[in-house]
């Protein structure tokens, strides 16, 4: 593992934004972008698209970094439970929040993981899941011209009606190609850093 | 030592937030926008993650004024990633609408890593801007401080609470 940096110090790497969510050029943002997915400044409150549906969005690091919080973006009606968490380029699940009561409407909902978590250069992929259809989250507002154009850009999904408790992501996550036709925004949050 | 190559995110030019070395990818400027628009909140500085991955020298910030300009003052800067101002313009008369305002500073070197570009209005002019929707701006990481002008040597960020992204910069050229 190379050394974390401190903050503020100059870094050999080009380093990772004070957050990172699936809206980011180090996620899908640029992409989404470039494809009119974005809506400009608009988007909508939805209801989660299936219960116990796990979605994956895939992201990258350049640099070491420490993460200590993830947060959703809350949308009209608060339900159900959620589950947040990131997974290596092997699926592997590096950490995670566990379920918990979806709270607080328009607006943001921050959880801290129990350990900081931290990541060397590489791919990965940020997950959401909840075990109902009644929570809302803020998503895109337009659907790909074609179908297929986020599992061009690696999204992923999985039910987790199977596990032990649904709805909560597992250790390893057994992705299956992504049918929906938004993405929801969610992200991750650097130690140190003002949300 | 750092890699002899510009990377595919690093600014030619220009840094401001139009580039992806800052917050384009989420943001979404759009064809119908950036357009004008009076200042968020007089005094209420608003700070812009960028990140470089190899070294990049400035001479002049810049922005874009919108139609109304006037008595109040613009003060830009750009700050550490851990909130300590490196360099600002100062607060800088607003002249002329709809036009880019340079405003030349000390020739500066910001090695790769992490930074926010600042800026600030103390009154109601206004800039281009993007309008962003809810808490995209703070999804994104920008952040904000009250009764921060002209800009602090140290700023204390609190979460963002506007929709206001406006477009500024810094460059190492004579124009933009």
């Amino acid at each position: 593992m190379s050394p974390v940096y401190p903050i503020g110090e100059p870094t050999p790497y080009l380093e990772c934004f004070p957050t990172l969510s699936s809206l980011h050029h180090d996620a899908i943002g640029s992409e989404a972008n470039r494809w009119s997915l974005l809506g400009g400044g608009s988007f909508n409150s939805a209801a989660w698209y299936a219960a116990s549906l796990a979605v994956y969005v895939p992201f990258r690091l350049f640099a070491p970094t420490i993460f200590d919080r993830m947060f959703t973006y809350n949308g009209g009606t608060a339900g159900n439970s959620l589950d947040l968490g990131v997974y290596d380029s092997s699926l592997i699940r590096r950490a995670s929040m566990g379920l918990a009561v979806q709270s607080g409407t328009n607006g943001l909902q921050i959880r801290t993981f129990g350990a900081d978590l931290v990541l060397g250069p590489g791919r990965y992929f940020m997950a959401l899941s909840m075990n109902g259809t009644t929570g809302t989250f803020f998503v895109n507002t337009t659907s790909p011209p074609v179908a297929g154009v986020y599992r061009c850009m690696g999204l992923f999904e999985q039910s987790l009606s199977g596990e032990s408790t649904p709805g909560t992501l597992p250790a390893t996550a057994a992705v299956t190609a992504y049918a929906r036709t938004t993405f929801p925004w969610f992200g991750l949050v650097r130690k140190g850093f003002t949300i | 030592m750092h890699p002899p190559f510009v990377s595919q995110v690093d600014p030619a030019a220009s840094l401001s937030t139009l580039h992806q070395a800052s917050v384009n990818g989420g943001v979404s400027w759009t064809v119908a926008g950036p357009s004008t628009a009076a200042w968020v909140t007089v005094n209420r500085a608003i700070y812009v993650p960028v990140r470089l991955a190899t070294p990049f020298r400035f001479t002049q910030f810049f922005w874009m004024n919108g139609t109304v300009v006037g008595a109040p003052d613009v003060d830009a800067g750009i700050y550490h990633a851990n909130g300590s101002r490196i360099i600002s313009t100062g607060l800088t008369t607003h002249v002329t609408s709809n036009v880019i305002q340079l405003v030349n500073v000390t020739d500066t070197t910001l090695l790769p890593g992490l930074y926010y570009l600042a800026i600030v209005l103390n009154g109601s002019s206004g800039l281009f801007r993007q309008s962003l929707g809810g808490a995209r701006a703070r999804i994104l990481g920008v952040v904000e401080e009250g009764s921060a002008s002209p800009l602090p040597a140290v700023m204390t960020p609190t979460a963002s609470t506007q929709q206001y992204m406006p477009l500024f910069g810094v460059t190492a050229l004579a124009s933009v």
